[in-house]
């Protein structure tokens, strides 16, 4: 058998287990850090959930290690598998200890800026997908877009001092100065809605997944070029500009936002 | 700042409306250029009218179409090198189901992530790191560390096992990772790296290759550009590294890194 670049797979396939396990620390045992550091950096955590992380995968004889290692064709490399096993790994951790509801913003913090860490920190919404679902459940509250973007900023100092011990996303921030601006008139989102996801499945598959990708999970295009097979970044901004334009004409034909088009 | 007098493409307006160009300089030139345009600022608008539409429909979408995607498959996405028809029928799937996308982006998140990459073992092995605690532990000592937790029971041990192993934890300082600039790069430099854990702050220095320093700032961020006054010749070699503070008087410093301006102006 010609030795793999990975030698924990080369001892799991020779039936050496305590070896396999073994190497696994000796190798990853950062890499599994690293991947927790970006959850959460409050000490106690870091070392229950490496316990955890540990535990799960070394149970039924490295089972989960072994889903790899037999694979009939694993393409991507151990280490990406791994990361993707670890990051569902300390989602577990994070429910079994919290709940789905997870942790609490901090209460230092104000209502609106306890609002949005849920939203950013906790839920994993975006910053300016949770500044909408702000503005949208607001109604004649006042909240304005201006009140948004402060308690952005405080739920993200909150989050960077550590108040809560759990960073849900990585925060380095996004530049949050422009995109608040939107005007969001709940009643024509509303409208829109249904007509909206039927012109979405109007596009093709891979015009669908880009416009999500790039628009409400933020992935970056040149990412998105690498998942959906596209060329370059380049690419992929044609694709969400051209499927924009088709979903923006099939709303304007329903007489939906008629007034910008 | 130079305002630019014509009006950016669709694709770069599409870019800044939705925070994508990464490059705080340039956005700063497309705001003030929205400023003076009416119609580059209603397309802007549009953009993210839409934007918010598409993001509000896609959380309502209820439906999700097959089996969620197993790790393996998320994985060979992630990098890019999945079967013509495997990537197909993930695609299908994907497009119906928000778990998948989450679990697909954050994986993405994490492969550009300097810390997790300067973490993998390829990258550990030509990095050289600073001695700590935790890699004078043996790797037969730590699994059987993680394997005495579970045979005890996760009650009262984990949180011992966490105690006594807290400073080490504070003790694994990695050195920054330069991220960018790197090799030829176009436009205004911005100076990238990973974040080390206990920083108080980085000192970023440029070197000519005879070391002559050509710039140097202190911050507490992650990125920093240079101020107009520093000027950076084309087509010339600089290195630069950055180092962060984590106590007083300590510094951890990353590798020299190679750059050079490239001569094609500026970034398209």
């Amino acid at each position: 058998m010609t030795p793999s670049p990975e030698p924990t797979l080369d001892r799991l396939r020779a039936g050496d287990l305590d070896g396999a396990w073994t190497t696994f620390i000796d190798r990853y045992r950062r890499l599994i850090f690293a991947q927790i550091r970006r959850a959460t950096t409050e000490p106690d955590d870091v070392m229950d959930i490496f316990a955890h992380v540990c535990g799960r995968l070394r149970e039924n004889d490295l089972a989960r290690l072994k889903t790899f290692a037999f694979a009939a064709a694993p393409r991507a490399s151990f280490a990406t598998w791994l990361v993707a096993v670890l990051r569902n790994l300390i989602v577990d951790w994070f429910r079994s200890r919290d709940g789905r509801s997870r942790a609490q913003p901090p209460k230092s913090l104000s209502p609106l800026g306890r609002r949005i860490y849920e939203l950013v920190f906790l839920e994993h919404r975006s910053h300016r997908e949770a500044c909408e679902l702000v503005l949208l459940s607001s109604g004649d509250a006042g909240v304005t877009p201006g009140d948004c973007r402060r308690a952005l900023r405080e739920a993200q100092r909150a989050a960077l001092n550590g108040a809560a011990g759990t960073l849900a996303r990585p925060v380095a921030v996004a530049p949050i100065a422009e995109w608040v601006e939107v005007s969001v008139d709940a009643a024509a989102v509303g409208e829109a809605g249904e007509a909206l996801r039927i012109a979405m499945q109007s596009l093709d598959t891979v015009s669908q997944l880009a416009i999500q990708l790039f628009v409400v999970d933020e992935m970056p295009a040149a990412d998105i070029a690498k998942v959906l097979g596209l060329g370059n970044a380049k690419t992929v901004y044609n694709k969400v500009y051209r499927g924009l334009a088709v979903v923006r004409e099939a709303l304007a034909s329903r007489g939906i936002y008629k007034g910008d088009l | 700042m130079t305002v630019p007098t014509t009006c950016p493409d669709d694709l770069t307006l599409l870019s800044f409306a939705m925070g994508a160009t990464d490059d705080p300089r340039r956005d700063a030139n497309i705001a003030a250029h929205l400023e003076g345009c009416a119609s580059c600022r209603a397309m802007v608008v549009r953009h993210r009218e839409l934007a918010a539409s598409v993001r509000r429909a896609t959380r309502e979408a209820k439906d999700v179409g097959g089996e969620c995607l197993d790790e393996l498959t998320i994985a060979a996405l992630a990098e890019g090198d999945i079967a013509e028809d495997a990537r197909v029928a993930a695609m299908a799937h994907l497009v119906t189901c928000a778990s998948c996308r989450s679990q697909l982006t954050e994986l993405r998140a994490a492969l550009n992530d300097a810390e997790v990459t300067a973490a993998s073992p390829r990258a550990a092995t030509t990095r050289r790191l600073r001695p700590t605690f935790m890699s004078g532990v043996s790797a037969a000592g730590l699994a059987a560390a993680a394997v005495l937790v579970f045979a005890i029971g996760r009650s009262s041990t984990p949180r011992q096992m966490a105690t006594s192993m807290r400073d080490e934890t504070g003790a694994l300082v990695v050195a920054p990772l330069a991220v960018s600039p790197v090799d030829v790069v176009s436009g205004t430099p911005v100076f990238r790296w990973s974040a080390v854990t206990r920083a108080n702050g980085y000192r970023v220095r440029v070197f000519k290759p005879d070391g002559v320093v050509v710039w140097e700032t202190l911050t507490s961020d992650t990125t920093a550009v240079p101020p107009s006054a520093i000027t950076l010749e084309r087509a010339t070699r600089y290195l630069w590294k950055v180092e962060a503070r984590t106590d007083f008087d300590r510094w951890v410093g990353s590798a020299l890194t190679e750059f050079e301006l490239s001569t094609d102006g500026v970034r398209p």
